[in-house]
């Protein structure tokens, strides 16, 4: 009884944001997708460790393979976990190209091997890689472990499934909290405004909206200058796709301004001499802000999706830097589908965050919900 | 004195019937007029986003033509700049063009040949006048759009309302499951999936709405059954992505309307669950998604460009793509204030609609 | 008795082909049906005079023609893009043909003759020989082209070469007259060679339908001449006029043009096998059998073969080759490139063909430095012919091979390939061995370069890193990827190449401004040097010498460049071989050609190209053996829709 009146109690006194907390635990998908983003950034964050090869590491015997089979028994032995290299007959006359196992040779998978140098948050130079092949049992090279199979110029897509989501995850939350100040500030600016300021900000945001997304898309990115480096093509890119999410943010901050404004508590600050950024910022964000949680949750995947179409178009991410989406206009191709199933693999990536998103905030709208 | 009591004790029908006599054609009248600056403004901006990437028309096309392997020497290609006024400044290039549209007067060759005081221009890369393009394409653009929006609603309402209903269930999550599939999938992925399994499946892909046969002979009743097979996969493409959308949307507002005190009131006094729902619940449910037509009206046109191309459906998206790559301004800006206008006018049924639903906006004089 | 004689002495007369020995001519069964209604006059009314009838005994690669069936309608899905001009290529009938080896022989034209020192060049038509509407084509189409359409520009694209001469820096056209309805004579001010005149693959075809276009030249274009009076039509009654035929165009010169696009409108007679009867940007084109086409087999029947060609328009070749492979559709051929013909093979087993179209590319992904760069730091770097070498020999040209094309082809450097003329197995693996070791001391030894602390060399004047800007017109994803892998080598010696897609890289070119390399666009291609003689003198990229066929030069362009050294050489040879009358004769003087441009190495290039290659369903006869892509032949069309059957 004691405890029950404890728990009781601690309800009572838990401030808004542990509510929410508590509300989002019963949440089961909300949970799940809690812990895939998170497993997914943590990968992302650790990207460069956990691939075995760079982005740009062209190898023509592996190009357009199935994932590496692992072997455990070499002729008859169980000799660990080990790959075969891979050998490759093109036939100039028939146009026939025949790829096969190499087992006169084995070469052993290890773990925590050197391979292929970057550098740790941009600067600390490493080269050690959680897994990799080096040289095989008779001293051989060149075998390669590609766990998901090679693309068309013989780059693991392993590889470049987690090297590419440290752009595809990270784009859509930068672009995410631009979209948010500019949301919440002309939002804030035009609902607690209104009049002239607030009509002239609601036509811009419906031209903006009216204009359909591809045009913007197009001439945005093809006015990115040629030739620049990725980081600059990234910083582009998060400006476009922030610049056509904001409006939606805007238009629901103003609503709640609207309603929130003839407030009494509004009336009784503004009497009492609060500024008016004091007003906004202090007493009326906060009112809401649970409701911009939700809102940026949900928009990150549209800007996920943006991010993928533009780079399927070509119009983002260029080599030698890869994204998901870059790495989907390879599966735009039928034929290559139907021969290579394993370069659908980036889809199911792109899906499963998408969708952890979409569960994960659903998740926070409910437990904001004041009503339940 | 009369007449406010017909206002307030007036049946559901006069009530309506009052309410579009007095107000519905001044309103219709307003938003239309109100439509009209914004398109000019949209016009701005998409001219200005044309011209944004380095180049223009002609480059684009020379350099096709270099692919082919023709030669063009430089001459040549000024004096097709200059027949396109693409060596004027900008602002004169615009100037030239909105007046056009405007209004021609009847003393110029467009309304001689034409009879029209409306001169759109031409397509550079058709070569035809822009509202001949548009007029080819308009109306498979609208159809299907519309076809596609009313298919996604007919699904999504039943299972929204479901899954609210059934908040939890596995029903639910399965039915939430799905819908984010096709939100989580992008178009153009979901349409080549779609096409291998058609190809597997029946051995024939399915590329286009259209068989060679049915472009030839035009749909009849002898190919209406292919058609409708061909319908499948672009309504599945195009629609999946919007119906997530709409019934989490229509989901949450049920939640949120099912647990008003309101219900259990009805409840107790022993009104039917089904008309609860449906009757009650449900209309006040469906107004943020009314007012959310308009967008999901501009995310279809412009969502559903990619997978166009890739179905091989030709509707306007993949047309304004192609104008866009090649800077064929006058068609591009063309096809966007169309679609502008076409959204908006959306937006105007849609708010009527509204005040058919909720008197509350009735009452007040629109939702805007 | 005297008629027989008659014909036997024109068939005797007759270069070219096989003399007329059926006078007994048959025709399609529909067009046989229409004769029966009424509605078209007997095929012997239709075809041109008995002994004036061409007669079609073999393909262009000397193959026999099998005599086929009539009937059938052939379909091809095809992409938009590139294809834009499938109407043309299809259908398009020269003046003087080409079979495979480069010999000419004579097509639309009977025979023509030269007087003694050319000047006079005196061309005979086909009496009989009538317009897809049946209108007779004369002389009269011939001088109206000319005079009304062509010579004032209001055709609107560009001369025609073979029809003036520069002399002393000006431009003198020749003249053309009517002798009598079927033949023609050129006046030119000096002597024309054959070879320059109807045998170049330039001069496409010199008619027009005078019935067509009598009514629809405005005065605005009108240029004084001796045959043809002025129109005394306005601009707008012109434009006018083409409403009423259903074409709807933004200003009388885009009406004088469409007569240069004739191909694609139905409006416009033809004289070609197949008539347009829709728009090229509708999704389904059509072209129906021309009734009135003048060709028959050697059985006398009245070609072409199949009753319909009809081209469906999808967005990407995946969908064309899905297509192709299912069996509900009616797709027929389809033209697949390398990587794709096993899979289609694969799925098809015997229901389809293969035919292989050969390529007349001097080598894939063609490199070329801009010799006449503003920077003039670069400019002695690029001309430095051990700085090309370097950067030839610093790629793995055996890993780019395989990492292109899956090892189908070969490492090559840019050189003509095999089976093309000139094929020489040295010039192709000419600076080809995988080297870097030797790049990197040609750079610096040769080129005086210095290798700086990041890798990258440096130039030793101004201390500048290397940086060339490589300029590409495609913009997609997969050239970028493609140039990638050329890219990791030239990395990996310290020079930078950043590749620039621009699709505006014309203007850029033009300019002379931000380019330093062009990669994919400007290469060398054709049969032979008369295909596209501009390509082969490699300063066409530079300002000046933009358009070959004039030598207008300081006067003509203020950032005029002079030729020197090897260039120069090129260009006196190639002045060279144009004084040889023989288009036969010329070979010696094109091998001294292409010597000079292998010695100089101022194209690289990495790969073989591959071949196209149709994907026929079974069931097509006909189809011939040898086919070379290039313009000369018609490109991918050049199997001939005439002479193709279904068995």
């Amino acid at each position: 009884m004691a405890k029950k009146v404890q728990s009781n109690e601690s309800y009572y006194v838990a401030s808004q944001w542990q509510l929410m907390g508590r509300k989002l635990k019963q949440h089961k998908l909300a949970r799940i997708s809690m812990v895939i983003l998170g497993i997914l950034y943590f990968f992302a964050l650790l990207g460069n460790f956990i691939a075995p090869y760079g982005t740009i590491e062209f190898d023509s015997i592996y190009k357009d393979c199935s994932p590496t089979k692992i072997h455990m028994y070499h002729e008859g032995e169980k000799v660990g976990p080990f790959v075969y290299k891979l050998s490759k007959i093109s036939d100039k006359k028939t146009l026939r190209v025949t790829i096969s196992e190499d087992t006169k040779e084995y070469y052993p998978i290890h773990f925590f091997t050197h391979g292929e140098p970057y550098k740790v948050l941009g600067f600390i130079p490493c080269d050690l890689h959680l897994f990799g092949v080096s040289e095989g049992s008779n001293g051989g090279k060149g075998a390669r472990i590609y766990l998901f199979g090679g693309d068309s110029l013989g780059r693991d897509i392993f590889s470049r499934i987690f090297l590419g989501s440290q752009i595809s995850l990270t784009i859509p939350f930068v672009a995410a909290a631009i979209s948010l100040f500019l949301g919440v500030l002309l939002g804030a600016v035009s609902g607690y405004f209104g009049g002239r300021v607030d009509f002239i900000i609601q036509r811009i945001i419906e031209v903006i909206s009216a204009v359909p997304q591809i045009p913007l898309w197009l001439a945005l990115s093809a006015a990115i200058p040629p030739g620049i480096s990725t980081i600059q093509i990234y910083f582009y890119m998060t400006i476009i796709l922030s610049f056509i999410n904001w409006t939606g943010m805007a238009r629901t901050v103003r609503g709640k301004f609207l309603s929130l404004k003839n407030e009494d508590f509004i009336l009784a600050a503004q009497l009492s001499g609060v500024s008016t950024w004091n007003i906004i910022w202090t007493h009326m964000v906060p009112g809401f802000m649970s409701y911009l949680i939700v809102s940026v949750t949900r928009s990150i995947p549209s800007s996920i999706i943006g991010e993928t179409s533009m780079s399927y178009l070509g119009l983002g991410i260029k080599p030698p830097a890869t994204s998901w989406g870059v790495m989907l206009q390879e599966t735009s191709s039928v034929t290559n589908i139907v021969s290579h199933p394993n370069k659908l693999i980036p889809i199911i990536f792109v899906t499963v965050t998408v969708l952890a998103f979409n569960f994960f905030g659903d998740g926070l709208r409910d437990a904001a919900d004041p009503y339940k | 004195m009369n007449d406010e009591k017909t206002k307030e004790t007036g049946g559901f029908f006069e009530g309506i019937a009052s309410f579009f006599r007095r107000d519905l054609v001044s309103y219709i009248i307003k938003r239309i007029l109100a439509i009209f600056p914004s398109l000019l403004l949209i016009s701005f901006v998409i001219f200005v986003v044309i011209q944004l990437p380095p180049g223009d028309y002609v480059s684009a096309y020379i350099a096709k033509l270099t692919g082919q392997g023709e030669q063009m020497p430089p001459e040549v290609i000024e004096q097709l700049r200059a027949d396109f006024d693409l060596d004027k400044p900008f602002m004169l290039q615009y100037w030239s063009w909105i007046k056009g549209i405007i209004w021609t007067p009847s003393n110029t060759t467009w309304y001689r040949l034409y009879g029209s005081h409306h001169n759109w221009k031409y397509s550079f890369s058709e070569g035809k006048p822009v509202w001949t393009v548009i007029r080819e394409y308009l109306p498979l653009t609208v159809g299907l759009t519309l076809a596609v929006m009313i298919f996604q609603y007919l699904v999504s309402i039943p299972l929204a309302v479901y899954s609210a209903t059934h908040q939890y269930s596995l029903g639910d999550y399965l039915l939430s499951f799905i819908g984010f599939i096709g939100a989580a999938v992008p178009g153009f992925i979901l349409a080549i999936i779609c096409m291998i399994l058609a190809y597997k499946w029946t051995g024939n892909p399915l590329v286009g709405l259209f068989s060679k046969e049915m472009l030839e002979n035009g749909v009849h009743w002898g190919n209406i059954g292919e058609f409708l097979k061909r319908l499948i996969i672009p309504f599945i493409v195009l629609g999946l992505g919007g119906t997530c959308g709409t019934i989490r949307s229509i989901r949450a507002q049920m939640l949120d309307e099912i647990s008003q005190p309101y219900t259990l009131t009805a409840r107790a006094k022993g009104v039917s669950e089904t008309k609860i729902i449906w009757k009650y619940c449900f209309r006040a449910a469906i107004n943020p998604t009314v007012t959310g037509l308009g967008t999901s009206l501009s995310h279809l046109f412009s969502g559903s460009t990619v997978s166009a191309m890739v179905l091989n459906i030709m509707i306007m998206g993949p047309v304004l793509y192609d104008a866009l790559l090649s800077q064929d301004m006058y068609l591009a800006g063309a096809i966007v204030m169309v679609q502008a206008f076409l959204v908006e006018v959306g937006i105007l049924l849609a708010d009527i609609g509204l005040a058919f639903l909720d008197p509350r906006i009735r009452f007040s004089g629109g939702s805007r | 008795m005297k008629k027989v004689l008659v014909i036997v002495l024109a068939a005797l007369l007759t270069l070219g082909i096989v003399a007329a020995q059926a006078v007994e001519f048959k025709e399609a069964p529909m067009l046989a049906e229409k004769v029966a209604a009424g509605e078209l006059p007997p095929v012997e009314e239709r075809l041109p005079k008995a002994e004036d009838v061409y007669v079609m005994t073999e393909l262009k690669n000397h193959q026999p023609l099998e005599i086929g069936k009539y009937g059938g309608v052939l379909t091809k899905a095809v992409t938009k893009v590139g294809n834009w001009e499938i109407c043309r290529s299809s259908t398009l009938e020269r003046p003087v043909d080409f079979d495979t080896n480069g010999t000419p022989f004579n097509n639309v034209l009977k025979s023509l003759e030269s007087n003694e020192d050319m000047t006079e060049w005196t061309m005979h038509l086909r009496e009989g020989m009538k317009w897809s509407d049946g209108e007779p084509f004369t002389a009269d189409d011939i001088t109206f082209w000319f005079y009304m359409l062509h010579k004032n520009n209001y055709d609107g694209l560009a001369y025609w070469a073979p029809l003036f001469q520069v002399i002393d820096g000006k431009e003198v056209w020749a003249d053309v007259e009517k002798i009598d309805d079927y033949t023609v004579k050129w006046t030119f001010a000096q002597p024309q060679f054959r070879s320059n005149f109807v045998d170049t693959g330039d001069l496409k075809w010199f008619w027009a339908p005078k019935h067509f276009w009598e009514d629809k030249v405005p005065s605005s274009y009108y240029m004084e001449n001796p045959i043809w009076p002025d129109t005394g039509l306005s601009d707008e009654e012109v434009m006018a006029k083409f409403m009423e035929i259903g074409m709807e165009l933004d200003s009388v010169k885009a009406c004088g043009k469409s007569g240069y696009y004739f191909w694609n409108h139905p409006q416009m007679p033809t004289i070609s096998a197949y008539i347009t009867m829709n728009e090229k940007s509708d999704p389904l084109v059509k072209l129906v059998r021309n009734p009135y086409y003048w060709k028959v087999d050697a059985e006398g029947n009245q070609l072409p073969y199949i009753d319909e060609i009809d081209f469906l328009i999808v967005n990407n070749s995946d969908q064309a080759i899905l297509m192709l492979e299912s069996n509900d559709s009616d797709v027929d051929y389809i033209v697949a490139n390398i990587k794709d013909v096993i899979a289609i093979e694969d799925a098809m087993g015997d229901g389809v063909e293969r035919h292989e179209l050969t390529s007349t590319y001097w080598g894939d992904g063609q490199l070329y430095f801009n010799l006449t760069d503003k920077n003039l730091e670069m400019r002695d770097l690029v001309n430095n012919k051990n700085f090309r070498i370097a950067m030839s020999v610093a790629v793995d040209r055996e890993q780019v091979v395989n990492l292109w094309y899956d090892g189908l082809t070969e490492p090559a450097n840019a050189a003509p390939e095999y089976p093309n003329f000139g094929y020489n197995e040295e010039w192709s693996l000419r600076y080809t061995q995988y080297d870097p070791e030797y790049a990197k001391k040609l750079l610096t030894e040769e080129c005086g370069l210095v290798m700086g602390n990041d890798g990258w060399f440096h130039f030793p004047g101004s201390g500048d890193k290397v940086s060339l800007s490589v300029v590409c017109s495609k913009t997609d994803a997969a050239t970028a990827e493609k140039y990638a892998v050329l890219k990791q080598y030239w990395d990996a010696i310290g020079i930078e190449m950043n590749l620039n897609q621009a699709d505006n890289y014309n203007t850029i070119c033009d300019s002379n401004e931000g380019w330093d390399a062009a990669w994919g666009d400007q290469e060398i291609s054709g049969y032979k040097i008369e295909s596209r003689p501009k390509q082969f003198i490699p300063l066409n990229l530079a300002a000046t010498w933009y358009s070959f066929y004039d030598t207008r030069g300081s006067a003509y362009n203020p950032e005029f460049f002079d030729l020197e050294g090897d260039l120069l050489k090129l260009y006196n040879v190639y002045q060279e071989w144009l004084q040889i009358p023989e288009l036969t004769d010329r070979d010696e003087k094109e091998l001294e050609m292409m010597q000079i441009l292998i010695d100089n190495t101022w194209f690289l290039a990495f790969s073989t190209t591959p071949s196209e290659y149709y994907m026929v369903r079974t069931g097509l006869g006909n189809w011939p053996e040898t086919m070379l892509n290039e313009d000369k032949f018609n490109f991918q069309m050049q199997f001939g829709f005439n002479t193709i059957y279904f068995k």
